[in-house]
């Protein structure tokens, strides 16, 4: 494990570049660039079947090779002043890929081939990007609106599509001061669930090199799929639950559906409104529990549970399996926590007090979002006396170094599926500014001069 | 030979169906139901029949002490009623009971399922309880392994009643857009065999849900013809529900659509629009208390499974371009007549009847309500001279029984003369 000493005037130093960063990214409407590169990986199923997939991944660079193989894809999230977007394309798979993002506008030319019959046949709805290119291929929309859309290969889709090039985009119309999806679309957290099956004989074929004209495998027509997904996985009795805030949140469900197959995502005991389809928000949302949502469609859907608890989002066109095993598939747990803030449980027993002070008003159910932020106010009026504590990321009694580090390790992490982020101090789901400002609050208050430390290893 | 066979037979059956329907009696033309708020259900194994003459395994709810059926009985409640749901399994494997479109349901049984409490196999029980907090239609089903056992039968309907229904008329929701003269319902399945055979082997760990081909489709747990039989007629025994929706001119039907199985099922009505005013047990309004300011007018309501939604449709000739009744223009205008058409003349001259064959629902007069004479054997099955329109599912291949037409996802709905009654629903 590689060790650095930081000296405290360099991390402030850093905590202040942070914090610019942020200012200007807010404010400056620039170019977007995200690296995406098509490859292959290898996905497990449920029953322990190895699948061979293609994917992409998200790499910090063209050419850098650092991100990982997902299927779906990495969730880009675009910023609302974001509205110029350059996605660079690699491609290491056997045939030439691409990318088009329906419901975006961008300007596309379809590329073409001339058949044996001599004729001109579309391959792709966009141009393509070569096997193995050296050079970096780009796809651009310079007037990306607000709203959640698919990514996916152009080329060869009935192939490629299948084989896991897809993704989800999401953009949102403002971050602040409340989030929204579409204009005046609040929100509080959001939950992107891409659903998209698998038949196992178009992957088998093409890792055999056995699909094509002449081959074994000539085309995609006898689909049928064997493995039913939502975010890649195939329901088990072991699976995490997703956490989707807390009780009287306004959760925002992203559906996505990048299969082949019509879904039904269905909310048991829990009802949404279906707010915007494909990217363009309804005038009039309806009120609804089961969610028809046809190949390459996307619905957002507003939900705001009234009771802790968890509940079962599942497929109501019952694919329910995996493979012939029942009780798996396009089934999710959703977990709903109680209204408390999660700012007060981070306090230790020597700040009871304090906490005992600022619980009192957080103790009726909050019963708006607008409420749930006046509480947090209040929590924060506290925050001179509590902050220390909470910026003590490590629980070791004081706050040291080590606790910016792990902060800033966790800068800008939006994790609103697990509480245990420690560096989202006041438990909104984003380490944001406002994380920074209680950290500051608690440096401010602490010896952390005198107190050289050691750090783990950055990546 | 053997499909000529099998045509002939399927025809007589026909024949029959309808005839029966409209002959024997009662003639229950609405919604059966049971009343809450409390039921007694018990999940049970038996057998339904097809109109190609299939005998398929089933495992169904009834009320306890009565069969099982197929599709469950349908539940009926008012709006604020504690529902209570006393569930028994006397079948082989775990049952249970979800309520799509609820919220706050609780639950207690004798095992934990993966969505909710479950009642053991041999005579477990298990309780469900929540407020009926809306009006509306919706479904109940098996919440264990429903991939399977919504496909074995384990499913039904739920109406909810509205609390602020004023006196002597008849709303699904509180709000006169949706105020109606009769309801019928439309719980739409489908059935692949195979399970039910794999399951009757006892090789369910066989079943392939994944090669799931659905041959035979169903409204309210029958196959047309059978839709236009009689409810609760004895050669169904658990089979109680029919589907065949009647109205006189001007009257407006309610129409409760469900999907019940796997498949989406693009409903069409023939004759006319209707008005789709709800989904999901909610009417389509703007803002709370506007009604059904943003009902939808269509012909075909596709209906996704899990999903419920209510239509209004009416019929009253409008815009035929001639007399529905044959009325001279100096005659009186019928009730819920057409005005702008009164007194126009039929527009075509009729061949004379030797000239012509018949088909089975015609009473040998074009007029509502008027009989003409017919050469021997021919006609018969419109017993009301009424006006028939068959109403069925759009993907067309769901009209058959076992590749064998007509039948499957169809009903005729029949527009009758003001002279002739329309039963009324009964309850248990």
């Amino acid at each position: 494990m590689k060790t650095r000493i930081y000296s405290v005037k360099k991390m402030l130093r850093m905590l202040l570049a942070l914090t610019i960063v942020l200012l200007c990214s807010a404010r400056v409407s620039a170019v977007t660039e995200i690296f995406l590169r098509a490859d292959t990986t290898v996905m497990t199923m449920p029953d322990g079947r190895l699948i061979e997939m293609w994917g992409f991944a998200q790499d910090s660079v063209f050419g850098a090779h650092d991100g990982i193989v997902t299927v779906p894809g990495p969730v880009l999230t675009i910023g609302p002043g974001e509205s110029h977007l350059i996605i660079t394309l690699e491609n290491n798979l056997p045939e030439p890929v691409s990318l088009v993002i329906p419901g975006q506008i961008a300007l596309a030319a379809p590329a073409s081939f001339t058949d044996d019959q001599g004729r001109q046949r579309i391959q792709s709805f966009t141009h393509e990007t070569p096997i193995n290119n050296i050079d970096p291929v780009t796809y651009e929309w310079t007037n990306l609106r607000a709203g959640t859309f698919i990514y996916h290969s152009g080329s060869h889709p009935a192939v490629q599509v299948q084989m896991g090039l897809y993704g989800c985009l999401k953009k949102n119309y403002s971050n602040g001061p409340v989030r929204q999806a579409y204009e005046g679309v609040e929100f509080d957290d959001d939950l992107v669930l891409v659903f998209s099956e698998i038949d196992p004989a178009l992957h088998d074929a093409i890792q055999a090199n056995d699909y094509g004209p002449g081959k074994s495998m000539t085309s995609t027509i006898n689909y049928e799929p064997k493995y039913f997904l939502i975010n890649g996985q195939g329901f088990t009795s072991a699976q995490t639950p997703l956490s989707i805030g807390r009780v009287n949140d306004r959760v925002l469900l992203r559906l996505v559906n990048a299969g082949i197959k019509s879904h039904v995502p269905f909310l048991q005991y829990l009802r949404g409104q279906v707010v915007a389809e494909d990217g363009f928000d309804y005038t009039y949302p309806g009120d609804q529990c089961a969610i028809d949502l046809p190949p390459a469609k996307t619905k957002d859907v507003l939900i705001v549970p009234d009771a802790a608890g968890t509940y079962l989002l599942y497929d109501h066109a019952l694919h329910l399996t995996n493979d012939t095993t029942l009780s798996g598939g396009m089934m999710v747990k959703l977990t709903v926590k109680s209204a408390v803030p999660k700012t007060l449980g981070v306090v230790s027993d020597l700040t009871v007090a304090v906490a005992t002070e600022v619980s009192e008003p957080t103790l009726k159910t909050p019963q708006s979002a607008a409420e749930r932020k006046l509480t947090g106010r209040v929590a924060l009026a506290g925050r001179l006396a509590t902050a220390q504590m909470i910026a003590d990321l490590d629980k070791n009694g004081m706050v040291d170094l080590n606790d910016v580090v792990l902060f800033i390790r966790h800068w800008h992490v939006r994790d609103v599926q697990s509480d245990d982020n420690p560096s989202d101090l006041n438990g909104d789901g984003l380490v944001d500014a406002e994380d920074l400002t209680i950290m500051s609050d608690g440096i401010r208050n602490s010896d952390i001069r005198k107190s050289p430390i050691q750090s783990g290893r950055r990546n | 030979m053997k499909k000529m066979k099998t045509t002939l037979r399927s025809l007589l059956l026909w024949q029959w169906a309808i005839a029966s329907a409209l002959t024997l009696s009662p003639v229950s033309a609405e919604i059966i139901t049971e009343m809450g708020p409390t039921f007694n259900l018990t999940a049970s194994e038996d057998y339904i029949t097809t109109p190609d003459g299939g005998a398929y395994l089933m495992w169904g709810y009834g009320v306890t002490g009565r069969t099982m059926q197929y599709v469950g009985p349908t539940l009926e409640v008012n709006e604020g009623d504690t529902v209570t749901v006393n569930l028994t399994n006397e079948l082989s494997v775990p049952v249970s009971l979800v309520f799509p479109g609820q919220t706050g349901v609780s639950a207690s049984g004798d095992t934990d399922g993966l969505l909710t409490k479950e009642a053991n196999p041999g005579g477990g029980t298990a309780q469900y309880t929540f407020v009926a907090s809306h009006p509306g239609t919706y479904l109940y089903h098996s919440g264990t392994q429903p991939e399977l056992q919504l496909e074995m039968g384990l499913i039904g309907a739920m109406i909810v009643r509205p609390a602020g229904q004023p006196e002597g008329v008849r709303w699904a929701y509180n709000h006169a857009d949706s105020a109606y003269d009769y309801e019928y319902l439309f719980l739409l399945t489908e059935m692949d065999p195979v399970v039910h055979q794999m399951i009757q082997c006892g090789k369910a760990n066989q079943v392939d849900l994944t090669a799931y081909f659905p041959v035979l489709w169903f409204i309210n747990g029958r196959c047309a013809p059978d839709t236009m039989m009689p409810a609760e007629t004895p050669l169904l025994p658990t089979q109680p529900y029919n589907c065949l929706p009647r109205l006189h001119p001007g009257d407006r039907i309610l129409l409760r659509f469900l999907g019940g199985s796997r498949d989406y099922h693009p409903f069409h009505t023939h004759g006319n629009n209707f008005l789709l005013i709800a989904q999901d047990g909610r009417l389509l309004s703007s803002t709370p208390g506007a009604g059904a300011d943003l009902a939808v007018s269509n012909f075909t309501q596709t209906v996704a499974p899990g999903a419920t939604c209510d239509a209004i449709f009416t019929w009253t000739g409008e815009k035929l371009g001639w007399d529905i009744y044959g009325h001279s223009p100096e005659d009186p205008l019928e009730m819920n007549e057409y005005g702008p058409d009164h007194g126009k003349p039929f527009p075509v001259l009729l061949p004379d009847k030797k000239d012509l064959t018949f088909g089975l629902h015609w009473s040998g007069s074009p007029f509502l309500g008027t009989m003409e004479s017919l050469p021997p054997g021919e006609g018969g099955f419109n017993m009301n001279a009424g006006y028939f329109y068959m109403w069925h599912s759009h993907k067309e291949k769901e009209m058959v029984n076992n590749d064998i037409f007509p039948g499957g996802m169809m009903t005729m709905l029949i527009v009758e003369p003001h002279s002739v009654q329309i039963e009324g629903a009964h309850g248990h």
